[in-house]
């Protein structure tokens, strides 16, 4: 009897930032696209951030993979280096002094194959040489997507990644989360509910910190 | 740049009142420079010996202000830290003590006699005062706060969502500040060193009290000014001249904005 | 309009305000003597001042710093009725700009270098003068004391040139340097200094004069010459006369 792999992600536990109080208990199964839903300000960016590191829990467990890798009560955390997520947060963050081709690159993880791959899936190639000022925000978006994607993560984060994008853009991107085969297992934050239908899983709504639906798509 | 209807009167007058208040003491100099004998005042022995000290000296001091000062501004805004505030007043001190009280403690800290300056001497046979050592850790002590307080401001307006990015992506800590702190922060490194520099070019209290005065090894050109002030006034002019047109001639292209921001 | 008016309207006052205010912190008063010394006799010219005091009823205001400093201050103005300095060349200069107006100039007391060492030291022998392992301190040239000792010992292995004697006094007494050349009264009047090793009284000397600058200063130089004045002097470690 082959065991069952573990979850790419098992999150149960409660985080305070402030005035705000985030009590979640969310799984993503692996190759699964679970999209995350809700009002702003509901705390879908800082749930992002709890798998991703950024933030610890203040109670609870986050497994990745099968390995625990917060552990609210004793405050025990894997940081953000040694977990194997891709973080694209919504004012994507490229690094202004590197090219994109540096930036795709960026990660230790990243291979020059699997870097030339993204540069072509997300047709970026022709801005290899270029600075991510030169770019507009459709193609940094993409080369965001690319970099995080390059670093091989088992989970994705994607943070609006469609929000105020071209056409032409936001179809590349599509198509390649799209691509099941292809794609890591990833929670995305959007109000667009053709992404949702499109390429969602399941959907989750978040309203104030807490989840208040959850439907399989 | 400015407000529709132009520039208010009374901020561009009193700011003409502030430019006058500074450019007098330099036209001043300018006009009882002996521009007639200047080459060969300057051609002096002991101007070349004190702009030799002068600058060993400040270059020195300006790398190891560089060192010592980039990990310290990053901890200060980066780390949490109790006592933070105590340690900031700390790294301020410098700035705001008389230099030649900075110079007494340093020799109560560092002279032979010193807190640690005996051991330096008993163990290591190493003795500061009276050295280009000793001019190079006075002029050190009285540069790095201007470092610190360039970098540390330009690390709190740049947040560190870059550098948790970078961590995401599989970067370990020293790997992010290496490749994204400090690239983001070289513009502000780089005005913080002119800064630095300048300060370190015309300590003069520190040094006299700490390093002592000697010709060709501690008498930097702010010591060779003061000394000629004494007996031979045109050399003083002349020596402040140097000390002007160095100072001009790195600051003007590189002090283009305080701290710049990206 | 009516902004810019109050706008230069304050900074206008406030410059007045500061310009009367500099005006009044400097009063005249014709019963006070203002004597300009020398730094070296900063410690002496309180009890000559003491004793001038006592018998003439009017108080003597003291400016002390180094020579250069002060001869610069009486080019520029500064008012005085007295200069006590030990550099001749000052008063030469400050006689030719007609500063002195025909005053009184008068030689009123030496006073000798010696090779002092701090009091915690170990013995020494003048053979350890010319030792360049051991810090030596010496007043810097162009100063009187520094003029001084160049002329007394040839190619001293100096480690620095100090602003002053009390400069050179300060590295001695902080047991900073080993040895240092400093004036026969600066080792009467600190502890913590002692003689190298024993020295007579020899002249290259720096020998100290004062000069009237007003009816009120010439009657202070006689004053320095009477002798009640040379007790003091010479109880503070001063010779009247060289040897």
């Amino acid at each position: 009897m082959t065991p069952l792999s573990p979850m790419a992600v098992t999150l149960d536990g409660k985080v305070a930032i402030g005035n705000f109080h985030l009590e979640v208990a969310l799984t993503v199964a692996p190759g699964e696209l679970v999209a995350l839903v809700g009002p702003n300000g509901a705390g879908k960016s800082t749930l992002l951030h709890v798998v991703a590191g950024l933030v610890g829990l203040d109670s609870g467990n986050l497994s990745l993979g099968g390995n625990t890798v917060d552990d609210g009560t004793i405050r025990r955390r894997t940081p953000p280096h040694e977990r194997r997520v891709g973080w694209v947060p919504q004012n994507r963050l490229l690094f202004d002094h590197l090219t994109v081709a540096d930036n795709v690159g960026f990660s230790p993880r990243a291979t020059t194959k699997k870097v030339n791959h993204l540069l072509d899936a997300l047709d970026l190639r022709h801005l290899a040489d270029r600075y991510p000022m030169e770019c507009s925000g459709g193609q940094a978006q993409r080369v965001a997507l690319a970099r995080a994607l390059a670093s091989s993560p088992e989970i994705l984060l994607l943070d609006e990644p469609s929000t105020a994008l071209d056409t032409k853009s936001r179809q590349i991107i599509h198509d390649l989360l799209g691509d099941r085969n292809s794609r890591p297992s990833t929670l995305l934050v959007t109000h667009d509910t053709t992404e949702v239908t499109g390429l969602a899983d399941r959907k989750v709504e978040l309203t104030s910190g807490r989840i208040t639906k959850v439907s399989p798509l | 740049m400015t407000t529709p209807g132009g520039a208010p009167r009374a901020v561009l007058f009193i700011a003409a009142l502030a430019i006058t208040f500074l450019a007098l003491p330099v036209l001043a100099l300018l006009q009882r420079a002996p521009w007639s004998s200047l080459l060969n005042l300057l051609t002096r022995q002991e101007v070349i010996d004190a702009l030799g000290v002068s600058v060993v000296v400040s270059l020195v001091a300006a790398g190891i202000v560089l060192v010592l000062g980039t990990p310290l501004a990053w901890v200060l805004v980066r780390v949490n830290m109790p006592l933070r505030r105590l340690i900031r007043a700390l790294v301020l001190l410098p700035m705001v003590l008389p230099p030649v009280v900075g110079g007494t403690a340093l020799l109560f800290a560092l002279g032979r006699r010193g807190l640690v300056g005996q051991w330096l001497e008993r163990w290591f046979d190493v003795t500061l005062p009276f050295t280009t050592a000793g001019a190079v850790v006075a002029a050190t002590f009285v540069a790095l706060p201007f470092y610190v307080v360039t970098v540390e401001g330009a690390l709190r307006t740049n947040s560190d969502h870059l550098e948790q990015l970078a961590a995401t992506l599989g970067a370990s800590p020293i790997s992010v500040f290496r490749r994204v702190t400090l690239p983001q922060l070289m513009p502000a490194m780089a005005a913080g060193m002119a800064l630095a520099w300048a300060r370190a070019l015309g300590e003069f209290g520190a040094t006299i009290t700490f390093a002592g005065n000697l010709p060709g090894r501690t008498r930097t050109l702010p010591l060779a000014t003061f000394e000629a002030l004494e007996s031979d006034p045109e050399a003083a002019i002349a020596l402040s001249l140097v000390l002007l047109a160095v100072s001009l001639a790195v600051l003007v292209p590189t002090r283009d904005r305080w701290i710049p921001t990206r | 309009m009516k902004t810019h008016f109050n706008g230069i309207l304050t900074v206008f006052l406030f410059i007045s305000l500061i310009l009367w205010f500099t005006q009044r912190t400097n009063p005249d008063s014709t019963l006070d003597i203002r004597v300009f010394t020398a730094s070296s006799l900063s410690d002496v010219i309180k009890d000559l001042a003491d004793e001038w005091t006592n018998g003439s009823e009017t108080s003597v205001e003291l400016v002390i710093g180094g020579s250069n400093h002060l001869a610069a201050q009486l080019r520029d103005g500064a008012p005085a009725d007295v200069f006590l300095t030990a550099d001749g060349n000052l008063l030469t200069d400050l006689r030719s700009q007609g500063l002195l107006s025909d005053g009184l100039v008068e030689a009123v007391a030496h006073n000798y270098l010696v090779v002092a060492q701090p009091i915690s030291g170990p013995d020494r022998h003048p053979s350890t003068l010319y030792d360049p392992s051991l810090i030596l301190v010496t007043c810097a040239p162009g100063v009187p004391c520094g003029d001084a000792t160049i002329t007394r010992f040839a190619d001293l292995p100096v480690d620095s040139h100090e602003p002053s004697a009390r400069a050179v006094v300060a590295r001695l007494a902080l047991d900073e340097a080993d040895l240092g050349v400093v004036y026969a009264t600066d080792v009467v009047a600190h502890p913590d200094l002692i003689q190298a090793w024993p020295q007579e009284n020899t002249c290259p000397c720096v020998a100290y004069s004062a000069a009237g600058m007003s009816p009120t200063g010439d009657k202070f130089v006689k004053f320095l010459s009477s002798v009640q004045a040379q007790q003091i002097l010479s109880a503070h470690g001063f010779t009247l006369e060289p040897s």
